[in-house]
């Protein structure tokens, strides 16, 4: 038993020393961000509620601070989690910027008073019209395709046509897609309801859950790894997986992704949907000039490179190229829709998930 | 000390007891505060087209989970107690190791494992052996239950364990002398007797189920804890999903009434104070064999399997994860759990000890209290906690002011007191039911006899009560440190800004489905998670020992 014995005691010893160590002032070297949201004359700061978690965007945060010394505080978090904390800090919140990957998302925090109007010709100038809120609420940064992906040796390309088209009887058994929790199908089926009505948004739900290969389940990425399992031919997903999924340490889902067709569904119709994961004000932001600044960083050229490259997102800034992997897809004809319209309609399209039984 | 002062001081501590019952319920309070039981559109909206499927899922999910992890638990529980094979004493300790892998970061691990990419179907493949995917398909009901069984079954694994090992000796002896065979011995002496044990491990289990929200998520499981998830932060109405918090609430007192009630019409009585240990069987032939065998499977796959799994895709990934800033980062993880462990121990302390003297046997309503927060999604109690301190802070804005004319009007609910707060109201039944039944199990008679002596209670408790149930009381930190370790949650809606933990590191990759990233900081858990429990099985094999020469003739 000595073994135990000491084990017992080294480990007690380092637990107690590290808690000590813990009581004790911390040295400023082990603290890299000094008190948040104390603004002093010489350092500048910006606080962000962001639910983007790749490493990527702390990179961008850095050459940010490097380029305008303007320091940004991050807290991580889910997307409608850090929405209830917003409100229920209400316009005492230290928080100056909110960002999130869904146009959803941002509409239900604008709607909930917590953005306030901004106005910046940068952005107004880098970001199409129909990407960002009219009022200054918010501003689209990335874009992210919901495209249709199929099994290159079991179904041909010209079989496919729109979103619609999913519903016939030819594809029974043979679709896959993530549940009703997902956001994307929510803002995806919102856009059904803003370009066919209600009744037919509803239909095209029940038809989908009809033809499903399996219950949804999973990320976007099983969803690839089911059809290459042979579990079902088509897939729902956003393209930005499959790049991740093509450049990750995993080589088997490499091959994958070798195995996938990526079709942009209604190229004659409305266009393929789009969404965007962008970033508003926060009402009652106390550091507002370098919330607006870091906007526009983002906005900028140098991020919208970064964006594009690291995490295969599509830029919103016209002239700044895709990722290769994204260009080798081709171009194809966009959604052009209001998407503050669909942010309106995704309590609507909540409850017709559920109602047609979409899990 | 007069008789008048004894009783002032023994009231400021029952105030002291009470107070803190109030701080810890009143998150859950100020949920309940909102709930409105009218028939709202949303709610009659979930009730005609998710209720069903909702009840249905968590019903199943807790029926079989439970199920399951006792079958596992006691098994274990009995081969290690009462018989010796070879590795049995590797076993008797290697089975809390599950404790260590969170359920989320299991439920991930097997998927991936198993999924079309994993390395079940890759070697399949490589031998082109015919199989269907779907029967290895783990994102489902059934797969959840063995995620959950695998991860959580040490809750009754260890209790029972210890119940026969320490208590059992004497009635099971008394059977075998008798000529009774093992398998009545099993059915008609060993089930009833560990019953106690088992049913406050799955008293624990039921709440980690409930409340778990990841493996759920994941497997896209509709539950009433991911219904209250996505009818509140999905739709932004409270309505459904507090009302859901109720019913949740519900049934932990229900089930928890049922099992007191149960209780209470039998009598269990220890034999005597000294424990008598139970003295294993040697096995004989191929059961010797056979049973560390089966064994060993199960060690694989509950954790060997698993750990090795993340270990091979953490060296594959390493080069892709950020790992600067790592020491704060596992600083902070460290600091925090050990800091709301032992405030969570200090309240318990005092819990339990008023409980004992004042109310013995009416304390139930205390108990309850006190788990409350276990059952209930962390992110709903986090809700609760930061409504309070955003109160508190304007409340106290105008002290705040006075030291600092400019001061901020957020200052706590900004700060990590929220954070440990919050951790402390969620886990305070993790380390409860040790030190609860640490004391329970010493009854009050040396108090009582201190009394007699002229002492008063506190001497008693310090100089010979602590001492007795020391061991109780390290359990009960370590298994809070553990679960708190593993927390995420909570830590994602309240940290501060720039504030990290190794699980929320392990989510932001999780989230993206990266899983192999997130098994660099996922196995850091692990790792602290079984320094922790090596620590754990360290004090109760030197307190079996101990016990050995004490009650050796």
């Amino acid at each position: 038993m000595k073994l135990f014995g000491a084990i017992t005691l080294t480990s007690l010893t380092i637990l107690t020393a590290l808690f000590l160590g813990g009581c004790a002032p911390v040295p400023a070297a082990t603290e890299p961000a000094a008190p948040a949201a104390e603004a002093s004359a010489e350092t500048q700061i910006v606080n962000l509620y962001t639910d983007r978690h790749y490493d990527s965007d702390d990179l961008l945060y850095q050459s940010f601070t490097e380029e305008t010394g303007i320091q940004v505080n991050v807290v991580k978090g889910k997307s409608d989690e850090l929405i209830e904390r917003l409100k229920t800090e209400g316009t005492d919140t230290e928080a100056d910027l909110f960002i999130t990957a869904d146009v959803g998302r941002l509409y239900r925090a604008e709607s909930a008073g917590l953005l306030q109007p901004i106005e910046s010709e940068l952005l107004t100038t880098n970001i199409p019209e129909n990407l960002r809120d009219p009022d200054g609420h918010w501003f689209g940064l990335t874009k992210r395709a919901r495209v249709i992906v199929y099994a290159k040796d079991r179904v041909n390309p010209d079989e496919l046509s729109t979103y619609e088209a999913l519903t016939d009887s030819k594809w029974q058994g043979r679709i896959l897609v993530r549940g009703a929790d997902s956001i994307y199908n929510q803002t995806l089926l919102a856009s059904l309801i803003e370009t066919m009505g209600e009744a037919e948004a509803k239909a095209w739900a029940e038809g989908i859950v009809r033809n499903l290969a399996r219950e949804p389940k999973g990320g976007d990425r099983d969803q690839a790894k089911a059809i290459a399992a042979g579990e079902g031919d088509i897939a729902i997903m956003n393209t930005y997986y499959l790049g991740l999924m093509l450049n990750g340490a995993d080589p088997e889902e490499q091959k994958v992704v070798e195995g996938l067709g990526v079709f942009f569904p209604d190229q004659e119709g409305s266009g393929t949907h789009i969404n965007v994961s962008g970033g508003g004000v926060v009402n009652g932001s106390k550091n507002m000039d370098n919330a607006v600044k870091l906007l526009e960083f983002l906005a900028s050229e140098k991020a919208q490179t970064s964006y594009a490259e690291a995490n295969y997102e599509y830029p919103v800034l016209s002239g700044v190229p895709a990722a290769d992997f994204l260009n080798s897809l081709g171009t194809f004809k966009e959604q052009t829709l209001d998407l503050s319209r669909l942010g309106e309609l995704n309590a609507e399209a909540v409850r017709l998930l559920a109602e047609a039984g979409w899990k | 000390m007069t008789f008048g002062q004894k009783r002032r001081k023994v009231g400021a501590v029952i105030a002291l007891a009470f107070l803190c019952l109030i701080l810890i319920s009143l998150p859950v309070l100020a949920i309940l505060f909102k709930i409105e039981l009218a028939a709202t559109p949303e709610w009659l909206h979930f009730k005609e087209f998710l209720l069903k499927d909702t009840v249905y899922n968590t019903v199943y999910l807790i029926v079989f989970s439970l199920l399951f992890s006792a079958v596992l638990g006691v098994l274990a529980a009995v081969s290690v107690a009462l018989f010796d094979f070879p590795l049995k004493r590797f076993f008797k300790w290697f089975f809390y190791m599950p404790l260590a892998i969170p359920p989320y970061i299991a439920a991930y691990v097997f998927a991936g494992m198993t999924g079309y990419t994993g390395v079940i179907q890759r070697t399949l493949r490589t031998y082109e052996i015919p199989f269907k995917p779907e029967h290895l398909d783990l994102m489902n009901l059934r797969g959840a239950v063995l995620i959950y069984a695998i991860t959580l079954f040490p809750y009754v694994y260890g209790p029972v364990r210890a119940f026969l090992e320490y208590h059992a000796g004497g009635m099971i002896e008394v059977s075998r002398v008798h000529g009774h065979s093992p398998v009545k011995i099993f059915l008609k002496v060993i089930l009833p007797l560990v019953r106690l044990p088992m049913v406050g491990g799955l008293t624990l289990i039921m709440m980690e189920i409930l409340g778990d929200y990841g493996v759920v998520r994941y497997f896209n499981i509709r539950t009433v804890s991911s219904a209250i998830f996505s009818s509140w932060f999905g739709s932004g109405t409270t309505a459904v999903a507090l009302r859901l918090s109720f019913y949740m609430m519900l049934l932990i007192v229900v089930f928890q009434g049922f099992e007191s009630f149960n209780r209470s019409r039998r009598r269990y009585h220890m034999s005597g104070q000294q424990p008598r240990l139970l003295e294993p069987i040697p096995l004989k032939g191929m059961l010797r064999y056979g049973v560390t065998l089966g064994l060993l499977i199960v060690s694989l796959v509950v954790f060997l399997i698993p750990v090795g799994q993340m270990a091979v895709w953490s060296v594959k990934s390493y080069s892709l994860v950020r790992l600067d800033q790592l020491f704060q980062i596992i600083y902070n993880t460290l600091f925090y759990s050990i800091l709301a462990s032992l405030i969570i121990l200090a309240i318990n302390l005092l819990i339990v000890q008023v409980r004992r003297w004042q109310f013995d046997q009416r304390g139930k309503l205390m108990d309850q209290v006190v788990q409350m927060g276990y059952a209930i999604p962390g992110a709903i109690i986090a809700i609760g906690a930061m409504v309070i301190f955003v109160g508190l802070d304007k409340w106290l804005y105008p002290v705040y002011v006075l030291f600092n004319p400019e001061s901020k009007r957020l200052i706590l609910s900004t700060s990590t007191v929220l954070l440990v707060y919050a951790f402390v109201v969620r886990y305070m039944a993790a380390g409860y039911n040790s030190v609860h039944s640490g004391f329970s199990k010493i009854g009050i008679k040396y108090s009582e006899a201190a009394s007699t002596l002229g002492k008063g209670r506190f001497y008693s408790l310090v100089k010979v009560e602590l001492p007795m149930v020391k061991t109780s009381l390290i359990s009960g930190f370590l298994l809070t440190f553990i679960d708190i370790l593993k927390e995420l949650p909570l830590t994602l809606l309240l940290r501060p800004y720039n504030f990290n933990t190794l699980a929320s590191r392990a989510y932001e990759y999780a989230n993206d489905e990266r899983i192999m990233e997130a098994s660099v900081p996922a196995l850091m858990i692990v790792s602290l998670s079984v320094a922790a429990l090596l620590i754990f099985a360290g004090i109760h094999q030197k307190k079996y020992k101990r016990t050995q020469e004490e009650v050796k003739p």
